[in-house]
């Protein structure tokens, strides 16, 4: 087996990108790459922090971070045509409160 | 096998969602209102069945915990239940016309209605926290898509500072989640017996971005204020509470274990989401922003029932819960024919308002005696057990929370009714742009008279939430 | 065992490195196409950890499609506005690295605060290990989502349903998006075609039917049919339509429906709700949800309520 103690760090370094990612990108394809970042930290978090059963990691947290996955491919294909929309009604890419006109 | 009927609370809505999906456009409306008129029909045998029995179990493919999902369907999801029947109906109703088949938007809007209306029934009923974060997940998606029907810039960008937040909170929720089956080996609700504090305050977060407790309400404010009128009803009444809910449930996992100050913390952000909300609500300019605000505000005495914590004070908080949904789903639906026959939301735009719609002026005074807590109203029978609870317990400072609240709901809801009531008689000349429907008005009307009506005998519902108090048992 | 190590920390290293990447630079395009090697990096990280299931939906799902929406809804925005700097005033605020360091440590305690992993007797996992027999089913992952948390799964398929739903509600009016009419007649194209889309589909069809035994099901067979589709559509083969027909519109919510009845079926009968129906009635059930996966996914990245075969 691995070592969990690597993948929790990369899974906080990633997290840490994420977040920096959030706050400073003003474009919101930006914004939903980095909550996409902070997503898979979290599904990380959870499989490197769940004791394996055998050789393989638990089944429950497996199912849990694929239908994670599955509900994080949705709500980003959803925002990124909410973001199309938006992008052409309003002119730019981003929710600043000095862009609203 | 009665039990079983439980399942249709949300299959039901679900197989009408596909149905309507599937048929073409022209009928979608109609077989959304079908579901709505019926729906009665399921939840009186589960009422009887739930006064009888206390609660409803029903465990999936007869796996029992911890393998498998449960749910458990108690007083308090019952009341919610009605009260989601009640909401939707009267959306339905105001919806009627303005989303007729022969509007682009109609396609979407029924699926989608039959959709939240099946999420949020599953948020209330389920007692697995993952099943919670799928049913919370397809709520706040849902809601989200009918904030962006609207499709002016201001909607669409008010649902997507709702996405990016709700995807923010199901992150943290869902971080919770993993870590709490690392430690206890299910994810069932009842087998979850020590919680640290770690994911319980993730899972806390998580929630508390979704039912946009201050300071993460950023997001409900435009996206209520910018809805259809019969999506910020749902959005106030059903997607709100359903996920209050769920902070509660998941609060009172942690039972004794969870520290005093973690409880005290929650009121101090309940306190200063009161204050916040209360006075944004008395400044805005707007009408449905200010509807909006009040919403945030009462979401903070809806949170004082973690540092209250007892018998009283959930009775009078779920109490609250269903009062508060009723009277602000009337409001919104009353502000929405007002914005359509004034032709703007500003305020200043209301005086003459009770001569020209004046059954939605009677619908805004009725709520807001409710958002108050005036007798004989239903606020008055929640605000005053959480009065006596925060007395006996000897919690002075939420007693002046409460108190202060009422007092500001008070001069938020005295200045929309002194506009449109006290004012020069020629205000009263300026024409009406369109006359809302008729039947929408009568709908809002409907739900404000609940809201207050419930006041005058609250025993049996109350009766009813006590049976469902967590702390019962122990 | 220190070789082991070594991969664990190369490949954790790479990720974060391809992490950073994704929200510096000035090019949006940059960052996606960063982003799509960061799913692929991220899938053999499941696989170190032994988690193969997650391995081939990171890959196809994750990486694969995400990048591929994420494209199309690029270029929907040059098509717009030309220029799409990702940084045009960023905020330089000295707050923000502080705040992303803090999350970071916020993380990094969470995880060693969970680190000794509690190994709990009884928990869901090793029942579900222990009543894998049961069922007939050589994958534990698989029993979990379709059998013992199947509800979660009729849910997951119904929160795809509505992202498409929420697309059509977002979706502009009246004017064709997807211009590439024409379709590529260079010969190259069509013998790519002619041997990708075979392959991907015995591929998907393949992870489909091992599904029940080995790492693979609907999710992973549908979201490389999706990709097949994808190609469809970029070379012009398939083209989007303004209308959907009731048999687009079947297919669509089909793997719902087939969960509902999953749920139904066995109440009819007497039992209990969702009662175990046998392996049969589960893989009939994968078959539609892999239908509907492939048709949402490619869908959703046409940009169209529907889409019809270039003849």
């Amino acid at each position: 087996m691995n070592d969990p103690l690597v993948y929790v760090l990369t899974a906080a370094a990633v997290f840490g990108i994420g977040v920096h990612g959030l706050i400073a990108a003003r474009h919101l394809m930006r914004k939903l790459l980095a909550i996409n970042l902070m997503l898979s930290a979290v599904f990380l978090l959870l499989l490197a922090t769940s004791a394996p059963l055998g050789q393989a990691p638990d089944p429950v947290p497996q199912a849990l971070v694929l239908t994670g996955i599955v509900i994080g491919v949705s709500s980003t294909a959803f925002a990124l045509a909410l973001m199309v929309r938006l992008v052409r009604r309003q002119g730019h890419a981003s929710l600043g409160r000095r862009d609203e006109r | 096998m009665n039990a079983d009927l439980a399942v249709g609370l949300v299959l039901l809505p679900m197989a009408g969602a596909l149905v309507a999906f599937g048929l073409p456009a022209a009928y979608r409306r109609a077989l959304a209102a079908a579901i709505a008129l019926g729906w009665p029909l399921l939840l009186l045998p589960l009422t009887l069945l739930v006064l009888r029995d206390g609660s409803i179990a029903v465990v999936f493919g007869d796996w029992q915990p911890p393998l498998g999902i449960v749910w458990r369907i108690d007083g308090l999801a019952l009341v919610m239940l009605w009260m989601h029947a009640a909401v939707g109906l009267a959306a339905l109703v105001h919806a009627w016309p303005g989303f007729a088949p022969d509007r682009r938007a109609a396609a979407t809007f029924w699926p989608l209605w039959l959709v939240l209306m099946t999420g949020a029934n599953l948020a209330l009923v389920t007692a697995d926290l993952f099943n919670l974060y799928v049913a919370l997940e397809l709520v706040t998606l849902t809601g989200i898509a009918l904030v962006a029907i609207t499709d002016s810039t201001a909607a669409l960008r008010a649902a997507m500072r709702y996405l990016l937040l709700a995807m923010l909170g199901s992150l943290m929720y869902l971080a919770g989640v993993g870590l709490t089956y690392a430690q206890n080996g299910t994810l069932a609700m009842a087998g979850i017996t020590a919680l640290e504090t770690t994911p319980l305050v993730l899972m806390l977060a998580g929630l508390m971005v979704k039912s946009a407790v201050f300071p993460l309400h950023v997001w409900l404010p435009p996206a209520y204020a910018n809805a259809p009128g019969p999506v910020a009803a749902m959005l106030a009444a059903v997607v709100g509470k359903t996920a209050l809910i769920a902070l509660w449930r998941v609060w009172w996992l942690a039972g004794d274990s969870a520290s005093q100050a973690l409880a005290m913390a929650i009121g101090v952000m309940g306190v200063a989401a009161i204050v916040y909300g209360s006075v944004a609500a008395m400044l805005h300019p707007r009408l449905r922003m200010v509807v909006a605000y009040s919403s945030v505000a009462q979401i903070g005495l809806l949170l004082l029932l973690i540092p209250l914590a007892g018998s009283d004070a959930f009775v009078a908080s779920g109490f609250h819960l269903l009062v508060h949904g009723l009277a602000k789903a009337a409001m919104f639906l009353a502000a929405a024919n007002i914005v359509m026959a004034l032709g703007s939301d500003w305020i200043r735009r209301l005086p003459g308002l009770d001569s020209k719609l004046p059954l939605e002026a009677f619908t805004l005074a009725l709520a807001g005696i409710t958002l108050i807590g005036l007798p004989p109203s239903g606020g008055w029978v929640s605000k005053w057990l959480l009065l006596q609870q925060a007395r006996s317990n000897d919690q002075l400072v939420w007693m002046v929370a409460i108190l202060g609240g009422s007092l500001l709901s008070a001069a938020y809801v005295f200045r929309l009714l002194a506009m449109s009531c006290f004012h020069a008689s020629h205000h009263a000349r300026r024409p009406i742009v369109t006359r809302p429907p008729r039947a929408g008005s009568l709908a809002a009307l409907l739900l404000a008279l609940a809201a207050a009506l419930l006041g005058l005998n609250p025993t049996p519902m109350l009766n009813l939430l006590a049976t469902a108090w967590p702390g019962a048992a122990s | 065992m220190s070789a082991g190590l070594l991969v664990d920390a190369a490949l954790g290293l790479i990720l974060v490195g391809l992490a950073l990447q994704v929200i510096s630079g000035h090019q949006l395009f940059r960052s996606i196409v960063f982003y799509v090697a960061f799913g692929l990096v991220m899938a053999m990280i499941w696989a170190r950890l032994g988690a193969l299931d997650l391995a081939l939906a990171d890959a196809a799902l994750g990486a694969g499609l995400v990048g591929a929406l994420m494209m199309v809804a690029f270029r929907r925005l040059v098509e717009f506005e030309p220029v799409q700097t990702a940084d045009a005033g960023a905020r330089d605020s000295t707050l923000v690295p502080v705040v992303a360091l803090l999350s970071a440590a916020l993380v990094a305690a969470l995880g060693f605060s969970a680190l000794p992993v509690a190994d709990i007797e009884g928990r869901a996992g090793e029942l579900a290990l222990a009543r894998l027999d049961e069922l007939g089913l050589g994958n534990p992952v698989a029993a979990v989502v379709l059998v013992f948390r199947g509800f979660d799964t009729l849910i997951e398929m119904l929160v795809l349903l509505t992202a498409y739903l929420g697309a059509r509600v977002v979706a502009e009016p009246r004017t064709r998006l997807a211009e590439p009419v024409q379709a590529y007649e260079l010969p190259l194209v069509r013998s790519l075609l002619a041997v990708i889309v075979p392959i991907v589909m015995l591929v998907a069809f393949n992870l489909l039917w091992i599904g029940a035994d080995h790492p693979g099901g609907a999710f992973q067979a549908g979201s490389m049919l999706a990709a097949a589709g994808v190609l469809l559509l970029l070379t012009g083969r398939l083209l989007p339509v303004e209308r959907s027909t009731w048999l687009t519109r079947l297919a669509l919510m089909l793997g719902v429906a087939a969960l509902l009845l999953l749920v139904l079926a066995p109440m009819l009968a007497g039992h209990v709700a969702m009662a175990y129906a046998g392996r049969g009635a589960l893989l009939a059930a994968e078959a539609a949800m892999m239908m509907s996966i492939t048709l949402t996914l490619t869908l959703l990245f046409a940009g169209a309520p529907a889409v019809r075969v270039l003849r």
